[in-house]
């Protein structure tokens, strides 16, 4: 789909953040002005995790916005990144989703790259008998790949386009910093990686990563068996930028009586059912603050989830204007036993596709989606929950996190 | 039981399986599995490098029930329908109580506007019991050859 912005071509309307014009998931013009604005702008991209590829050679595949990346360690033991897009005539380079060169050799035509990225060899570079061949003032030094700038902590590795995004720990914040610090503590060990296309635009599946509101109602699963009911104790924080975010909460922290949870009067708590294996949802309380459901974003696309003890990564991968992929890395430590190990797999069929607290997830931002078809123009949608500011706060009947996105995506995007 | 019989056992039992999941009668899924069972849906390339996380993991019938429970009372999704065609059944191992198998399947699924496509590809590994008298799966594990899923997978495949 391929609409043309309407009345907010230049501006955004005038309530501010509590309003978003729904152009913006649509729009195949906004779309390619993320990828320069925003995908090749100030922002931190998540590239992977460190153990994915933990020695020399090994390398990774990913995206930035539509950007194909290869994330790779170099001989030095160093993580790089570069445009999966081979200097010569832009094939991919790299076609298989990891793997181990001591070279990158784009299958085209043999040109070669070093694991910095520096072009090292041409094929057929001085001709035949002395016919044909490069030029001989042909400068490799010119035509290495295109670099990104790499920066990793606990293990994560981001990777950015602009000399101008600040470092991360400034670009996050002393606290968005110390909960990837909590979580990415020790050495991992992947669980488990899978995706799932989702037929919408990219923004409304970080709008609902980011939305609390939801959590409870739509999944009926969550608020039934009390794994979060907003009469918990929690949070739903915002760096002072805004951009990023984390919701907690703390179960079992709750009384629901006198609550819109108790007998039934919301519809998304079904207190009489109760499960045959309970094990399902064994646990143990794997940090000391706690917090037993956490949901942390980095601005734009990636999403760090402890839900008790199913740790994850979701990355979401923008495919065009009503189509995006979330990318799934379920992960342990190292140090994990093997019954750690056992409630953990058990605990992620609560999330992903198929996931008994969010399944529902891929269905409704594609009602959205197809919700908003047919417009007279103008049109937006609603985000005043708890008022219009995008800050911190206990309560987690709010829609500030959401906001606080939309902060992020108009300071980039100069919408 | 000769080769024969113990080809014909697998299946029929793979044919009422998928015949019990496509016509949504998921309350009798459960009774396919022993007490004691292990049902995953794991992507081919996961299932390769030993992960142990895929899209489903249920050790237990109870654990079985306990998804469709969810299905009918806590899972929200557009109306969908499922069509297996399972074949190409394999005999890895056998023996008078048990025997292991491969069968490929394809499961096309159907949305309520008639949208239809093929939802998932990929091969049973399964381990069954002939006892005490019906086949039942001791295990069960649904290897897909895509990791990806397109919007959900809320029913078993």
């Amino acid at each position: 789909m391929d609409r043309k912005l309407s009345a907010n071509e230049t501006g955004w309307p005038e309530e501010g953040l509590t309003r978003v014009p729904y152009d913006v998931f649509d729009s195949g013009e906004i779309f390619e002005r993320e990828q320069e604005r925003l995908f090749r702008g100030p922002t931190w991209n998540y590239l992977g995790l460190e153990c994915e590829i933990p020695g020399p050679g090994d390398y990774r595949l990913n995206f930035i916005g539509t950007t194909p990346i290869i994330v790779c360690r170099n001989g030095e033991g160093e993580v790089r990144a570069f445009v999966n897009r081979c200097a010569h005539r832009g094939s991919l380079l790299c076609f298989r989703n990891r793997g181990n060169e001591k070279v990158f050799t784009c299958v085209y035509h043999n040109w070669s790259f070093d694991l910095d990225g520096n072009l090292k060899g041409i094929a057929f570079r001085r001709g035949v008998n002395g016919q044909g061949g490069m030029p001989e003032d042909f400068d490799e030094e010119k035509h290495g790949l295109e670099a990104v700038r790499v920066t990793t902590r606990g293990g994560v590795v981001f990777g950015t386009f602009s000399d101008d995004t600040p470092d991360l720990e400034e670009y996050l914040g002393p606290q968005m910093t110390g909960f990837i610090d909590r979580m990415f503590n020790r050495p991992l060990r992947v669980m488990g990686h899978y995706s799932h296309r989702l037929r919408n635009n990219w923004k409304l599946v970080m709008e609902n990563v980011r939305d609390p509101y939801h959590a409870s109602i739509l999944h009926l699963f969550f608020g039934s068996f009390g794994l979060s009911r907003h009469t918990m104790e929690g949070a739903a924080l915002l760096d002072d930028s805004a951009w990023h975010h984390i919701v907690y909460t703390k179960r079992a922290t709750d009384d629901i009586s006198g609550s819109e949870y108790e007998g039934g009067k919301l519809k998304s708590m079904k207190s009489n059912l109760s499960l045959a294996d309970p094990t399902l949802l064994d646990e143990w309380q794997e940090f000391d603050d706690g917090i037993t459901n956490m949901v942390q974003t980095v601005f734009p696309t990636v999403t760090f989830q402890q839900i008790t003890n199913c740790l994850g990564v979701r990355h979401l991968v923008p495919k065009g204007p009503d189509e995006a992929e979330m990318i799934w890395t379920l992960f342990g430590y190292e140090d994990d036993e093997d019954w750690q190990r056992e409630i953990r797999r058990t605990q992620a069929n609560l999330v992903g596709p198929a996931g008994l607290i969010s399944l529902e997830d891929g269905a409704v931002t594609n009602f959205v989606q197809r919700g908003i078809r047919g417009r007279e123009g103008g049109e937006a949608s609603v985000v005043e929950l708890g008022g219009d500011a995008a800050e911190s706060s206990e309560n987690r009947v709010t829609e500030a996190t959401v906001r606080g996105f939309w902060k992020g995506y108009r300071d980039v995007m100069g919408l | 039981m000769d080769t024969v019989d113990i080809r014909h056992q697998v299946e029929q039992l793979q044919i009422d399986y998928a015949y019990c999941i496509d016509s949504g009668h998921f309350e009798d899924w459960p009774e396919f599995f022993t007490d004691e069972c292990v049902y995953r849906i794991i992507s081919r390339d996961s299932y390769e490098q030993g992960h142990e996380s895929g899209f489903y993991y249920c050790r237990s019938k109870n654990m079985l029930r306990d998804r469709v429970l969810a299905l009918r009372e806590t899972t929200i999704y557009e109306p969908q329908r499922y069509r297996h065609i399972i074949g190409g059944t394999r005999i890895l191992e056998s023996g008078e109580k048990r025997c292991r198998a491969e069968s490929n399947l394809i499961v096309v699924r159907t949305l309520q506007a008639g949208e239809m496509g093929i939802f998932a590809a990929g091969v049973y590994v399964d381990t069954i019991t002939f006892e005490p008298e019906t086949p039942k799966f001791i295990e069960k594990i649904v290897v897909t050859d895509s990791p990806q899923i397109d919007m959900l997978l809320a029913g078993p495949l």
